[in-house]
């Protein structure tokens, strides 16, 4: 079983109207929660301090990509409790 | 000799057919030489029928005995039905005598043979009926045999091949077996002489019946869920014939022969279509095809419409040099300028581009479930799903009706229009859509039609936007003349609607995405702009090119 969870967007959008996506991920990172819901579900992807950035551009011919890409991990609380040490004297 | 007399031993001959095809199916079935022996020596009365029965054609045509035209046209049909019933009856034989050469005469029974002697026996058995009634859509369903032994020919013969590959299987045995299929089809085809004969004798017009109309017909029946001129296309492809321009024989354009469209389907549409095509008439003559025959029965209606020669502004677009695809459009331009001009009648008209796109949802949605939107959000971002944006440009369409309206083609894909270069004139085919409605609607499916093409060649994707590019701005200029403001918000409805509902044929997944995509990107542009004036609105023009 995959406990993956997921979330998809896909659309065409001007030079001006894809700011406004650009300005919702940009908050969420400053506030360290990024919020995606869709009509069945919810994610929240918890942006830390130890962001992996990766910005990849093409252009061959009459076409032109640009890949961002953001990663980390999220440690959840209980395993920093876990991982706490306890000094019993 | 009176016709009757013809007719009479023309019957004779048809049972005799009938016994043939019997016996042989049973022979197949129970191999027995007494039953073979009777099939061979039936040959030879079979023969004397026909004899007979031309005799009687040739003398009561050229005793000068024959009435009138009409009655020469039944005396000549019955001959062709004559000729191809000895063919059938010695096709009979020659199955008959494959037998033989079986090494044991089981081995035919793990094949479907008896399917299409059922299908043979079905289309003899109507010949008479037909002709005594005038029986168009008999007559053609007689045509339509053919098509179903072709595919059930081809089925066994596929079988037959896979297993020659295979090696496990007599080979000698599996040859016989496939003569005595290709006899099978082969008596299809004289069903199809009969059935065109029989057109003859009705309508007195030399008919063809174009195999894609049968094509049609039995994807119909197999539940084919769509417009049926989104599949014309691969199949006219396929049978136009002298399609490329250079090759159009123009030495004798007084003899050409006839061939006709059949179609068939609810009554309203078809009477509708033969409504407009009536219309089409009026308005510009010669325009529309003809209609040979028309008939109804309790819930359908066929009819046969003039197959006009020429290829279609699809075909011109893809194949043709640039100098002659100058002059069609020029020619196209200027019918359709013309029209437009005409029928323009003063009256504001509600559109329903949302409404045709909810229409054909179901279809999308069995074909592309992914394509749909859910409503979702990036922490404060809203994004609208699917039906939210469809249900606001519902309301947007409300807003904006289209300021007067043209006598619209009603499906204006580049493969309805076709160009005879022998006349240079533009002729418009599938009219049962046909109203008066706003020009934007066939405007926006011309350019789409192009649009959606899956031709990723650069050179000719190239092309197909300089045609887009070229009539989009001829439209714009139209819409200007005319004063019409909210021409391109209600451009980009129709367009939403069309680059959506165009992916439920388009299996070529990336493809359709775009489509898909271009189709939300334009309601998302209509949704945000709502509250400002519509002559504002600015359609976005990449979302034409590709």
């Amino acid at each position: 079983m995959s406990d993956t969870e997921r979330f998809e967007h896909e659309s065409i959008e001007t030079h001006k109207s894809i700011s406004e996506y650009l300005t919702a991920l940009q908050e969420g990172f400053e506030n360290g929660r990024i919020q995606l819901t869709t009509e069945k579900k919810e994610i929240s992807l918890l942006p830390n301090d130890l962001l992996q950035l990766s910005i990849k551009a093409r252009k061959k011919g009459d076409k032109s990509k640009l890949t961002i890409k953001v990663s980390w991990r999220e440690s959840d609380e209980k395993e920093k409790e876990d991982a706490r040490i306890t000094i019993q004297t | 000799m009176p016709i009757n007399n013809i007719m009479e031993t023309t019957w004779f001959l048809v049972t005799e057919t009938q016994e043939q095809v019997k016996l042989t199916c049973g022979l197949l079935n129970d191999f027995n030489e007494d039953l073979l022996a009777k099939i061979a020596s039936k040959d030879d009365y079979v023969d004397n029928l026909k004899s007979t029965v031309e005799d009687l054609c040739f003398s009561r045509i050229h005793s000068g005995g024959t009435k009138d035209h009409k009655e020469a046209q039944t005396v000549r049909a019955l001959h062709v039905i004559c000729v191809n019933l000895e063919r059938i009856a010695d096709y009979c034989v020659n199955t008959a005598r494959q037998t033989h050469f079986l090494t044991d005469c089981s081995f035919i029974h793990d094949y479907d043979y008896a399917p299409m002697f059922i299908e043979i026996e079905k289309g003899l058995a109507q010949i008479a009926p037909v002709l005594k009634s005038r029986n168009l859509s008999g007559a053609l369903d007689i045509c339509k045999i053919e098509y179903a032994l072709d595919h059930m020919y081809k089925e066994q013969f596929d079988r037959i091949m896979a297993e020659m590959k295979a090696g496990e299987r007599h080979i000698g045995d599996l040859i016989t077996v496939l003569f005595i299929f290709r006899y099978l089809e082969r008596m299809g085809d004289s069903l199809l002489n009969i059935g065109e004969a029989l057109i003859f004798a009705i309508i007195g017009d030399r008919i063809k019946i174009r195999q894609f109309q049968a094509l049609r017909q039995t994807l119909s029946e197999s539940g084919f869920d769509g417009t049926f001129s989104d599949i014309d296309f691969h199949s006219i492809w396929g049978s136009r014939s002298g399609c490329r321009i250079g090759k159009v024989d123009s030495k004798n354009p007084g003899k050409e022969k006839n061939e006709g469209i059949f179609k068939e389907g609810m009554k309203k549409k078809i009477q509708l279509e033969q409504d407009n095509i009536r219309h089409w008439h009026e308005i510009y003559p010669g325009l529309a095809p003809r209609i040979f025959g028309y008939q109804e029965k309790d819930e359908t209606a066929s009819m046969l419409v003039e197959f006009l020669s020429g290829c279609t502004l699809e075909q011109i677009i893809l194949t043709e040099a640039d100098d002659i695809l100058k002059n069609v459009i020029f020619v196209f331009e200027q019918t359709l300028s013309h029209i437009w001009e005409i029928t323009r009648r003063e009256c504001p008209c509600p559109t329903d581009y949302m409404k045709q796109l909810g229409q054909r949802i179901e279809a999308i949605a069995r074909v592309h479930s992914r394509f749909f939107r859910r409503s979702c959000s990036i922490n404060a971002l809203s994004l609208r799903s699917s039906k939210e944006l469809i249900e606001i440009c519902r309301g947007i369409e409300k807003e904006i009706p289209a300021p007067f309206t043209i006598f619209i083609h009603g499906d204006f894909n580049v493969n309805n229009i076709v160009y005879n270069h022998d006349n240079q004139k533009v002729n418009y085919i599938d009219l049962y859509r046909s109203r008066d409605a706003d020009y934007v609607q066939d405007a926006s499916v011309f350019l789409i039609s192009n649009f959606r093409l899956p031709i990723f060649d650069r050179r000719i994707r190239r092309r197909l936007n300089r045609v887009i590019t070229h009539f989009h701005s001829q439209f714009s200029g139209f819409a200007q003349k005319q004063g019409d403001e909210t021409y391109e918000a209600r451009m980009a409805l129709a367009l939403a609607r069309s680059f959506f509902t165009s992916t439920r044929f388009e299996l070529n997944y990336g493809f359709a995405k775009e489509m898909a995509l271009r189709s939300h990107f334009l309601m998302e542009r209509l949704a945000a702009h709502a509250g400002r004036p519509w002559a504002d609105f600015r359609l976005p023009e990449q979302v034409f090119y590709y």
